[in-house]
């Protein structure tokens, strides 16, 4: 996780909101990463991450391409590494706004599959159920949870 | 050197711990999609029950 290039993030206790700047040819893009329990499930999140725009919104579905999404993906990875530090027996539910996010998301587990084994259990949801994370399938949604080694 | 909260938690390289985020007039809850992401992810883990990770990932 620390060899990646990425931005510094900030974020209050008890982390769960955690705020960055993207910076490229788009100029410099606020971007905030979010993680809200789902109501009547326990220590269930779900993550939430999109653009600040300077009107006070958030859009969480813009594709921004300021050139550098392999380092925000990476910065969003550590906003979740924390996360999980502080919150260790919850577990995270993440969507991608469109489906071209969600086969983003896909493809970077898939690429980094394991090191994420590593550290946490991660399952698809496809065909009405949730499976392990394998290669070459499409899953709709991710649930991701500390591995307890 | 590593670097922990207050209350235990390791802090990874690259996060600043702050005191606040600056107030918005909008949080991520007013986000186009949020809400619907909220709806998705209720509706599915209500209907297929929250999965328990120890029975899909057996200890060998």
């Amino acid at each position: 996780m620390l060899k990646y290039d990425k931005y510094d993030i900030e974020s209050p206790e008890p982390f769960l909101v955690f705020e960055f700047k993207s910076e490229g040819p788009k100029g410099v893009i606020s971007k905030q990463v979010r993680f809200e329990m789902i109501p009547g499930l326990d220590n269930v999140f779900n993550l939430g991450f999109g653009d600040l725009k300077s009107s006070g919104e958030i859009n969480d579905i813009v594709v921004t391409d300021n050139n550098d999404g392999e380092k925000v993906l990476a910065t969003v990875a550590s906003a979740i590494f924390m996360f999980f530090d502080s919150h260790p027996e919850s577990m995270v539910h993440i969507e991608g706004s469109t489906p071209a996010r969600i086969r983003l998301y896909q493809m970077r587990i898939a690429r980094h599959l394991a090191e994420v084994r590593d550290e946490f259990h991660v399952v698809g949801y496809t065909n009405g159920s949730w499976h392990p994370f394998e290669r070459g399938i499409n899953f709709s949604a991710f649930l991701v949870s500390k591995r307890n080694n | 050197m590593e670097k922990y909260t207050k209350s235990g938690v390791k802090i990874p390289e690259g996060v600043i711990v702050v005191e606040a985020l600056p107030q918005r007039e909008k949080s991520m809850l007013d986000a186009p999609f949020f809400q619907e992401k909220m709806r998705n992810a209720t509706e599915r883990l209500k209907k297929t029950g929250v999965p328990k990770m120890e029975d899909l990932f057996p200890k060998p």
